[in-house]
């Protein structure tokens, strides 16, 4: 086993300017066309008709039968419960419309907040709050964000105190947007009645990945950088030897057994490093621009790395859609979040890379989603062409669930007895496509899954056994 | 997350339901298991919402696996290997448990699933729980408030009347909505929701107690826009109609007067009478254009008090409201002048109504009083032949009925076939009466037809005008056919196309038609309309109901020292179904009802409020109203005489106590003024902060601190604080507003804020 020698220092990074320079947030401020315009009209109008489908349902069903049945047939019980229903709708219905009013009242100013640390896919507190007026009974408020251009699309819960309401969100997707619509409704308890409008609070807004479970992914380190076993006569800060810690996948022959009597802990042999100084790493996430996108887990992992400076030093960093490549931690967030929408046109993955063999980064690490794309044979391409060392991380959300839909192909009868948003989640047979394809043109290839925080160091083994198709 | 008791509240309903269902339609271990069932379908609701199937696909398995179910059912009803293993009787209950588990589990759960899954399909469900509520007391529809026996019964010996009860009953389904509606809310987290449902229960409660139901059958009026009288005066197979399938003839003496009661006539609308209150009962207009299976309701009209035992000698109770008698070229119609004096065209008001009627010898007629209420409004009052007297009285029981009269009638007690040597019309009549009343169609062939029809006479008899009249009617009896279909709704001369044509019709062209012959073999004649009885529905009391479908028209002859009597016909042939017999239960309740202002009650069922429910629950909330408004006085009162000792303490107040109460009301008053001490602020502090506005209360602080923590031995002088408690109260005065200075006079818990 060979000691890893201190890593020379790094050449200086060449200048890379800040994605947050010239790269706005979210669309342009165009007018808006004559369409959307009456389409905005006409769902402010729609929201102002204060019955719901169940208040219009209850309505038409108490009148008709107690007109024709109560009253036409001297049905006593009939024509009572279309009275109460009648007087209960009436009085939804004035509650309702007193209610639309106060509460819409107390939103008249702008509120002048700012919002921090929201994370796609994980609940997360906004602090937004409707306080309802003790005097108005009978009534409720919900609302949820609105999707649009330059707002988070997040799926909204609401928690309540006493006549309190508040929001936790999960937002869909990592970005950065302008501002936040709220489609908010005033409703009776009943379900009878309901106003609705929409309060746009502007407020720059980043959603950054969430981590997961990958922070405590200890040998993710070692897949990038060796092994976290220092040499006792190196460096203080460590020097690396080329072993690492287990993870499925490996084959048992190559653990080291007298390190787990003497540590407890499950090493393998890995291949021993070269004794010179640390190349330079950067880093590229391939966003996933299909309708229902799958780079979260992906993105989420390239966040560990980048806060964790698991890249080490003069790293650089660049995404689909995502910018000016970034050299510094808070610049490579935004450029993370922004490649959640897509609004900026980048050059490339192919021309990132030509770029950083340029710049002499001696490896890459690649961050890609587990549902193939338009993007998979030009980054392929890419990949052949170049000088650098290319480690590709796959980054998934429960492999065990993706085991599970192994055989889920989209079938007409599942399509049609399904619901959708099972069906759009990507298949096993995605992923061992991705898979495949990278293990023939790339080095190393890992399965990351960031729900469960488990790394695969050989995936295409592991699919195989649980009866993946492979191509 | 919603607590426990808001999703058990759904399970209750659906239980309760299908427990209420299932006693009335199947065995009680059916029963049961449906209530099993329905916890199976919470379940199975719970599981299908949460997987990722889409919701058709539960609807369109739910029909399929019923249907199956069924077959299931009758195959373990039908099989030889069930009877013998469990025995007949248990077979049938095993088949009856399997279905109402497997159905309740079904339905109930795929209303379950979807009302999870999509908010509006609670309508459905609230849709399908009324619907449960509603048929099980469906039998008291159409005024039949005797039914459902098994709730009636026995509320009625207790002198309960059922119609609050039903509402009550209604009050309960709506409340059970309400319930149902609000636990499948996302406010159902709420904890102040148990509150706002209880207010919410409050109003149903509420609701019921001022709910209009002495409204109720004029809104029926509103709703048929008094255009409802086709279901009457369509007038229905009557009870006449019974005879065709082979009753025996009310008429023992078989007399050409029993027989066939076709009904419907014409009523031309001659402005009299409010139409707008127009009944739905009675005979209109159009009096050829009745429309078949019109005239099938069966709903009670009127209910009509017999003061003294009497038995029509013809079978009938004729009930007259008005007569058509002025022949207009090609029929009878209303007369607007001279004649028909006989008939009310009003209600009586302060004074009786007194008609000119000739009064018959002892032995032929015989005086009669009766009491009429109308459970539904009517355009003119109606009266049983002859009418002597029309005469308000109260109504019994506003509740169930519109009005009621009494009536003085001067009635037959003798058969007609007694009185064939009677001469027709009078001889004090005038020419121009007699014209009136034999105005005939010219039309030759109705000529040829009288003689054709007095051919079955005896010679001796062809003489005898009402002999002739006799047998008019006896032809058209055996030559007429009694249907609803009418056919000469758009003809020009309805009765001719009635008479020489295939004579099918119903009551108002066999009246129209037989008229039309009685004048032109001599005989004045009239057509009468109103509701027609048959004399075996009395039944043993002296209640007599009458319902839509009795309503009729009839022609009547006028005989010489008797007045007009009605000589019907009874076609032989009827292609009408006979009607179901009325309900003599319903008859007696309703007696009862119109009887009530004279009803000796006994001690131990003499309920409050005379048996209303409604009208019990308007007083128990009514005496609540009341307690709490002189409660909400009282503690006022309290309030205001604490304020008031408060602030004249410091005038009589111990030299002891006098630092301590002058400063208090020195706060009473800044606090009336909206000026209060918060919480953890010092005395001193206050007093800092009220310097700007009360100078004095500084001085007044100083000396209560100085006399509770310091010195407890001084005394200042009493003129000093009262000086410096009249100081305080001009130096707030003068900072306050005229409108605050008024609010604060009045304000009575200020005293209640000071701390």
């Amino acid at each position: 086993m060979a000691l890893q020698q201190p890593a020379a220092p790094a050449a200086p990074p060449s200048p890379v300017p800040g994605p947050a320079a010239h790269v706005s947030a979210g669309s342009p401020a165009l007018p808006p066309s004559r369409r959307a315009r009456l389409r905005a009209f006409g769902r402010a109008v729609g929201g102002l008709f204060p019955l719901t489908p169940v208040g219009v349902a209850i309505l038409a069903v108490a009148l008709g039968a107690g007109w024709y049945q109560g009253i036409g047939r001297l049905d006593m019980v009939v024509l009572m419960v279309a009275f109460c229903a009648l007087v209960a709708l009436i009085l939804m219905l004035v509650a309702v419309i007193v209610g639309f009013f106060v509460v819409r009242r107390a939103f008249r100013r702008p509120l002048g907040r700012t919002v921090n640390g929201l994370e796609a896919e994980a609940l997360s507190s906004t602090g937004w709050a409707v306080q309802l007026p003790w005097w108005l009974p009978f009534l409720d408020v919900a609302w949820s964000w609105d999707e649009g251009e330059g707002t988070c699309p997040a799926a909204v819960t609401l928690h309540t105190e006493g006549r309190l309401t508040y929001e936790v969100v999960v937002p869909k997707r990592r970005g950065l947007y302008s501002r936040i619509i709220r489609k908010l409704q005033v409703r009776d308890i009943l379900g009878l009645c309901c106003m609705t409008w929409r309060f746009t609070e502007d407020i720059p807004l980043r959603v950054l990945p969430h981590r997961g479970k990958v922070e405590q992914l200890v040998p993710l380190m070692g897949f990038v950088s060796g092994d976290d076993i220092s040499d006792p006569y190196g460096d203080p800060w460590g020097d690396r030897v080329d072993m690492r810690q287990y993870s499925p996948g490996d084959s048992p022959r190559m653990i080291m057994w007298k390190v787990f009597a003497r540590s407890r802990k499950l090493m393998v042999r890995v291949p021993e490093r070269a004794v010179s100084a640390r190349p330079r790493g950067c880093g590229y996430l391939v966003a996933d621009t299909g309708k229902r996108p799958s780079d979260e887990a992906g993105a989420g992992v390239a966040r560990v790395m980048l806060e964790r400076h698991l890249l080490g030093d003069g790293w650089s960093f660049a995404a689909d859609s995502g910018g000016p490549p970034a050299t510094i931690v808070e610049d490579a967030l935004d450029v993370l979040a922004r490649s959640g929408t897509p609004s900026v046109q980048t050059s490339g993955f192919s021309d990132f890379l030509q770029k950083a063999e340029r710049e002499g980064y001696g490896y890459c690490v690649l961050f890609v989603p587990p549902r193939p794309g338009p993007w998979i044979d030009g980054m392929l391409d890419a990949i052949r062409r170049t000088n650098l060392r290319v480690h590709a991380f796959i980054g998934v959300d429960g492999l065990a669930a993706d085991i599970a839909r192994k055989n889920g192909r989209r079938t007409l009868w599942k399509r049609a007895v399904l619901q959708a948003d099972d069906l759009d989640a990507p298949t096993l047979a995605d992923l061992t496509q991705v898979v495949t394809k990278l293990t023939h043109c790339s080095g190393q290839v890992c399965l990351i899954d960031r729900a469960a925080g488990q790394l695969y160091a050989n995936p295409l083994a592991i699919l195989t056994r649980t009866g993946a198709p492979t191509s | 997350m919603k607590s426990l008791l808001w999703r058990i509240i759904p399970l209750a309903i659906w239980i309760v339901a299908i427990a209420v269902l299932g006693d009335q339609l199947t065995v009680r271990t059916a029963t049961w298991a449906g209530v099993l069932g329905c916890g199976a379908a919470f379940w199975l609701g719970a599981r299908i919402a949460a997987s990722k199937v889409r919701l058709w696909v539960p609807w369109a398995l739910v029909l399929p696996l019923q249907a199956l179910l069924m077959v299931l059912t009758c195959v373990l009803r039908g099989a030889d290997l069930t009877a013998q293993v469990m025995g007949p009787a248990n077979a049938y209950v095993f088949s009856a448990v399997v279905l109402w588990f497997g159905s309740a589990a079904l339905w109930v759960g795929v209303f379950q699933a979807s009302s999870r899954r999509f908010a509006p399909f609670v309508a459905l469900e609230a849709a399908a729980i009324t619907l449960v509520g509603a048929a099980i007391f469906a039998q008291h529809r159409d005024g039949a408030l005797n039914r459902p026996f098994f709730l009636v019964d026995p509320l009625w010996a207790k002198g309960y009347d059922p119609l609050p009860i039903f509402l009550a009953i209604g009050g309960v389904v709506a409340a059970v909505l309400i319930l149902l509606l609000a636990s499948k809310s996302a406010a159902a987290s709420r904890r102040s929701m148990l509150i706002e449902v209880g207010l919410l229960m409050a109003l149903m409660l509420i609701i019921f107690t001022v709910f209009p139901s002495s409204q109720i059958n004029k809104l029926r009026d509103l709703q048929t826009g008094g255009q409802a009288g086709d279901k009457g005066a369509s007038a229905s197979p009557s009870p006449g109609d019974g005879q065709q399938g082979g009753r025996p003839s009310p008429n023992p003496s078989g007399s050409p007067m029993n027989g066939q009661r076709p009904g419907g006539s014409p009523t031309p609308a001659d402005g009299k009478g409010d139409k707008k209150s127009q009944d739905t009962t009675e005979l209109r207009d159009d009096d050829f254009s009745k429309k078949k299976g019109s005239s099938q309701s069966n709903e009670p009209v009127a209910v009509v008090l017999l003061r003294d035992d009497y038995t029509p000698p013809d079978g009938y109770y004729y009930f007259r409201q008005t007569v058509f008698s002025e022949y207009n070229g090609q029929r009878v119609v209303r007369d607007n002048g001279d004649f028909d004096k006989d008939v009310a065209d009003a209600y009586p008001g302060d004074k009786p109504i007194e008609l000119p009627i000739v009064h018959a010898r002892s032995g032929i007629a015989r005086h009669l009083e009766t009491t009429v209420a109308l459970i539904h409004s009517h355009t003119r009052p109606f009266g049983l032949v002859n009418v002597e007297r029309f005469t308000s009285v109260n109504n019994p029981d506003p509740t169930h009925f519109q009005r009621a009269y009494d009536v003085d009638s001067q009635v037959l007690t003798i058969p007609l076939q007694e009185m064939l040597s009677h001469k027709v019309g009078e001889p004090s009549w005038s020419k121009e009466t007699w014209a009136h009343y034999l105005a005939a169609p010219p039309d030759p062939r109705y000529k040829k037809l009288s003689e054709e029809c007095l051919q079955l006479l005896k010679p001796e008899l062809r003489g005898e005008p009402l002999a002739r009249a006799v047998a008019v009617k006896l032809w058209l009896d055996h030559n007429g056919t009694y249907d609803l279909t009418s056919k000469y709704e758009n003809s020009q001369d309805p009765v001719g196309d009635f008479l020489f044509g295939d004579r099918v019709g119903y009551c108002v062209s066999f009246a129209h038609a037989a008229v039309a012959l009685y004048r032109t073999v001599g005989v004045p004649a009239r057509v009468g309309t109103g509701y027609a009885v048959d004399a075996r529905f009395k039944g043993p009391g002296s209640a007599l109901l009458i319902r839509s479908n009795a309503a009729h028209a009839w022609p009547e002859i006028y005989l010489e020292g008797v007045g007009w009597v009605v000589l019907d016909i009874a076609p032989e042939k009827s292609l009408v179904k006979p009607a179901d017999p009325p309900d003599s239960s319903q008859q007696d309740l309703y007696g009862d009802l119109a009887r009530k202002k004279n009803k000796q009650k006994m001690p131990d069922q003499n309920p409050v409020s005379n048996g209303n429910v409604q009208q019990m629950m308007r007083n128990l909330l009514k005496g609540i109203a009341t307690g709490l408004l002189l409660g909400l006085v009282l503690v006022f009162a309290g309030f205001y005489g604490v304020k008031i000792w408060r602030r004249l303490q410091p005038t009589f107040a111990g030299p002891a106590l006098l630092p301590l109460v002058t400063y208090r009301s020195a706060l009473d008053v800044l606090a009336d003024h909206g000026r209060l001490r918060r919480f953890g602020q010092s005395r001193e502090q206050f007093a800092k902060e009220m310097a700007d506005v009360c100078p004095s209360l500084g001085r007044l602080t100083e000396i209560h601190l100085e006399r509770s923590l310091g010195r407890g031995d001084i005394r200042p002088p009493r003129e000093e604080m009262l000086a410096l408690y009249r100081a305080v109260q001009s130096e707030v005065a003068r900072h306050a507003t005229p409108t605050r200075r008024v609010l604060a006079i009045l304000n009575p818990l200020g005293w209640w804020l000071v701390k």
